[in-house]
């Protein structure tokens, strides 16, 4: 059986959550290997959540919030989210893993075309990297 | 009287001298316990020592790096009633676990490069040394007491514990994290008191004069003390160097590396977002070095992390 890769996706509920509902009236079609998780904000995106997801089997997160500098609802929660998600890459290359694994894009909710291209070239990118795990194929 | 072993694993000494501060409370000890091993302290051999098919409370220090401890370790552990991990080493893997994101060999070949590690007597074989882990990773231990070395507050309540014991003979509960149960900025004497801490920037110790009764963050200076927990009187932060996290997780089981990057993620520059964009707290971020040994200092061998490099070099 040929591999799969495997995608968490963390949306938040007024941007990029808005958009793949937007793109489900649209009927437009994206890759099926991404999970999307609808959180409130990215901002409760928490580092330990973007490595269990790794832990638990996702070779790729994918973090969609609302643009900067103002259209998050809670004011800030997506600059809080683009700090860590700064500093989760650079834990995951320093340990080894490709911090192209975790990618970061703001997608308001009228850009479900965005989400579309996003989320495919993201599959296409994991497709290339391969594994996340040594042994796991 | 009660039997009390101090068995060191994989140790710099710091917790030897730790335990041994606490002075004349040791004599009060005295009256309950036997100290039947702790090789800096007592003159006992190994070998009488293990003699002894039954000890009341083992302390713990130090980590496992050699087939020699683990051996040692595990076989001591069997015989005793309290086990005691002491020491972040002991409990978190302390920062020897940093060498978890190498291959033991790898290791060793790079201390082998450095120093003479080849016996002068060839009667003699050295320990074969093994993947370097917590004392926690090959036993369970009743009474966990960490820090680096162990502080003020852990080992007051050690002390506490070890009396208790001796007199009610029962431990309550059984799996006991010692250090009180909360931030080390709830008690420090630095608490801005304010609801938002904001971090100016990323400022290495260096480059900044330091303001004794300011907090670290407000002054752009990492501080692990939000996401560590509360064992001590904060000796380093009274000496105006910020805490670098040896006392681990708020709560057991927490991942305090990613507490801590998170906390940074949530303090940084927060009243200028929205004006140095994303670009801005970038260029302020890259100035982190080494992200591992910041944030991860004493925990990388119980933290996420570490499982995901294992996963990752398929292991």
């Amino acid at each position: 059986m040929s591999w799969k890769p495997k995608i968490v996706a963390f949306f938040c509920k007024w941007c990029a959550g808005a958009a793949a509902e937007t793109a489900g009236v649209m009927r437009l079609r994206y890759d099926p290997s991404v999970t999307p998780v609808i959180v409130p904000c990215t901002g409760r995106v928490t580092p330990s959540m973007i490595l269990s997801a790794f832990l638990n089997g996702a070779d790729g997160v994918l973090i969609g919030g609302c643009h900067t500098p103002n259209d998050c609802h809670y004011v800030a929660g997506n600059f809080k989210a683009f700090k860590r998600v700064q500093l989760v890459k650079k834990l995951l290359e320093e340990i080894g893993v490709e911090p192209e694994r975790l990618r970061l894009e703001w997608i308001s909710a009228t850009e479900a075309p965005k989400l579309v291209r996003v989320v495919n070239e993201f599959t296409e990118e994991i497709r290339k990297l391969g594994p996340l795990g040594g042994k796991r194929a | 009287m009660l039997k009390l072993a101090v068995l060191p694993g994989a140790i710099c000494g710091g917790c030897d001298v730790a335990l041994a501060s606490l002075g004349e409370r040791l004599a009060d000890l005295l009256r309950y316990y036997e100290i039947v091993y702790w090789p800096t302290v007592v003159d006992r051999k190994l070998t009488d020592f293990l003699k002894l098919s039954s000890i009341d409370v083992l302390v713990h220090m130090g980590g496992i790096s050699t087939e020699e401890e683990a051996k040692l370790a595990r076989e001591v552990s069997s015989r005793a009633r309290v086990k005691v991990s002491l020491g972040s080493c002991s409990v978190y893997g302390g920062i020897p676990g940093l060498n978890s994101l190498y291959k033991p060999i790898e290791v060793y070949e790079a201390i082998a490069s450095q120093v003479d590690v080849r016996s002068k007597n060839s009667d003699l074989e050295l320990p074969r040394p093994i993947e370097y882990s917590a004392y926690t990773d090959i036993v369970e231990p009743d009474v966990l007491a960490p820090g680096c070395p162990p502080g003020s507050i852990v080992l007051d309540q050690l002390f506490d514990l070890l009396l208790k014991y001796a007199e009610t003979g029962r431990l309550e509960p059984r799996i006991l994290l010692l250090g009180d149960p909360e931030s080390l900025c709830n008690k420090c004497p630095r608490n801005p008191k304010t609801t938002k801490i904001t971090m100016p920037g990323i400022r290495r110790i260096f480059e900044v004069k330091l303001d004794d009764n300011k907090c670290f963050l407000e002054q752009g200076v990492l501080c692990m003390g939000p996401a560590t927990r509360a064992i001590c009187d904060h000796s380093c932060i009274k000496a105006n160097y910020p805490c670098t996290g040896c006392g681990g997780p708020i709560e057991w089981g927490v991942d305090s590396g990613l507490s801590h990057m998170s906390s940074v993620a949530s303090a940084l520059m927060v009243d200028r977002e929205k004006s140095v964009l994303e670009a801005g707290l970038a260029r302020e971020l890259d100035k982190i070095r080494d992200v591992t040994g910041i944030f991860y200092r004493y925990t990388l061998r119980k933290s996420l992390t570490y499982k995901l490099r294992k996963l990752r070099v398929g292991e």
